[in-house]
């Protein structure tokens, strides 16, 4: 039984709803718990990636020093985080957005002339167009995502709108952190954040020389931890840094017995 | 303005007179920029000891004093939790501060402070202490006078760091600003291949650096990237 290319059209756009609607509830399932805000974070730029037609996207949120920092991405991969921190040196579609707080769209990284350094730079790293979208709080810009493809298709303008909604769920994630005492200022919760990304870049790099340099397996080993003895990533971050927990016993949790 | 020094809690290392000078300086730039009337450092070392570091004036050395002698206060929150705190006004009701601090508040709108604001000087798993500033008049920081208070947290974070884990080195006044994360993930690799402590590693990067004219960014992603490697230290 054939079905007419329109109701096939129909009902791929309706499993599309499906898994949005899924994803937007599973989200919002995680704000409610005592979250990790780099665990959200990461897992808000993952669901970029499985949802629209990206092969990276990542956050960058405000250090308040009038630079933006690198917060989250979809993978642990270096060359990703030399890409933002290039723009935070010298600009680039996250920054812009930031600062103009509207939507930057790069559609061809090779011409680009604003950002001549970043453009050769994501180029090399296989990239061919970029999308940024603001973060925003009201009237304040507190960082941007940052969406990258491999093909020079622009987003289309449905996924720019799912791409907008998940930058909202990102910074509602930021001011929803478990703040000690009561509602904590914005400044306050962006620089918890960002001291949270450090201490786990922290842990990563020490994990991951014990492991032999890979980053990726350094962070899965420490997400795995987290999830496992039912903590915070950042509490095992933390314990990892200050030696309170050997690595050893990191990495044998993740071997099956 | 003249930094007071108050005589209060055990100090391992007295800072120096450069670094007091220093200090002192630092802070009155900021009295500037922030618009605040005063500010305190206290330092939690990693033996869980406490100092007074400096206070610009003798109310900012109360407020710090108080803090250590009733156990409450931003600066003894920031400490505990690594959190920034930002108090636009001690009388606000909605701060919730009541609860929180019930003999602090008290005792510092006797002398005359409505604002408060505790930033953390830490890197990460690193926590060094706070900088408590204060205002006489209700007021939030703006976006401005809030990256100006982080500009000067950082540059103390750096020398109390360097002082305190190697005194011998002495006081070095110039130091390349740097913000990246590839140097957070560089000093977890560099404290594994030296066998030493995360303030270690991230010292020894900044003085690769400065010994070999290059940026602590750019020595961090030789390290990231295993172009460089530090050899574990014989004691």
């Amino acid at each position: 039984m054939n079905e007419h290319p329109a109701q096939q059209r129909s009902s791929a756009q309706e499993q599309r709803n499906i898994d949005l609607a899924e994803r937007f509830v599973l989200l919002a399932d995680t704000l409610v718990d005592d979250y990790d805000i780099v665990d959200l974070l990461d897992r808000l730029a993952s669901t970029c990636v499985e949802l629209l037609d990206v092969s990276e996207a990542g956050l960058m949120i405000s250090d308040q020093r009038g630079t933006l920092q690198y917060m989250a991405s979809s993978s642990e991969a270096t060359r990703l985080l030399e890409l933002f921190q290039l723009q935070s040196e010298e600009g680039g579609p996250c920054v812009e957005a930031f600062r103009s707080g509207r939507a930057i769209t790069v559609e061809d990284v090779t011409a680009e002339s604003r950002w001549p350094r970043f453009g050769r730079a994501a180029a090399e790293a296989g990239f061919r167009s970029i999308y940024a979208v603001p973060m925003r709080w009201h009237d304040e810009v507190i960082g941007g995502l940052n969406l990258f493809t491999v093909h020079g298709r622009p987003l289309r303008h449905p996924d720019q709108r799912i791409a907008r909604a998940l930058a909202d769920v990102a910074t509602i994630g930021i001011l929803q952190q478990r703040s000690a005492h009561r509602t904590s200022l914005l400044a306050e919760q962006l620089q918890t954040a960002l001291n949270t990304r450090i201490v786990i870049e922290q842990a990563k790099g020490v994990v991951a020389e014990h492991g032999q340099g890979d980053l990726q397996f350094a962070f899965e080993a420490l997400r795995s931890y987290a999830r496992s003895t039912h903590q915070r990533l950042s509490d095992v971050a933390r314990s990892v840094v200050t030696r309170t927990l050997p690595v050893e016993e990191l990495l044998a949790a993740r071997k099956p017995t | 303005m003249d930094g007071t020094q108050i005589d209060e809690g055990v100090s391992p290392e007295p800072p120096n007179a450069e670094f007091r000078r220093w200090l002192s300086h630092c802070i009155g730039s900021l009295t500037a920029a922030a618009a605040i009337d005063g500010a305190g450092i206290s330092l939690c070392s990693m033996t869980g000891q406490r100092e007074v570091l400096f206070a610009s004036d003798d109310l900012a050395g109360r407020i710090e004093q108080l803090q250590f002698t009733l156990g409450e206060g931003p600066c003894v929150d920031s400490t505990r939790t690594g959190g920034t705190v930002l108090v636009p006004d001690i009388e606000d009701p909605r701060g919730g501060l009541a609860g929180r601090w019930p003999v602090f508040l008290q005792e510092v709108s006797k002398v005359g402070v409505r604002a408060l604001f505790a930033l953390p000087i830490q890197f990460g798993a690193i926590h060094l202490g706070a900088v408590d500033l204060y205002r006489l008049a209700p007021g939030p920081l703006s976006g401005k006078e809030l990256g100006a208070a982080w500009t000067t947290v950082d540059a103390v974070a750096l020398k109390v760091l360097q002082l305190w884990s190697s005194p011998s080195e002495g006081f070095q006044a110039e130091d390349p600003g740097w913000s990246t994360m590839t140097v957070h993930r560089a000093a977890g690799m560099a404290m594994v291949q030296i066998g030493t402590t995360i303030e270690e590693a991230l010292l020894r990067l900044r003085a690769t650096a400065y010994a070999e004219g290059k940026t602590i960014n750019q020595v961090a992603n030789e390290v990231v990237t295993g172009r460089r490697r530090f050899v574990e230290e014989k004691t």
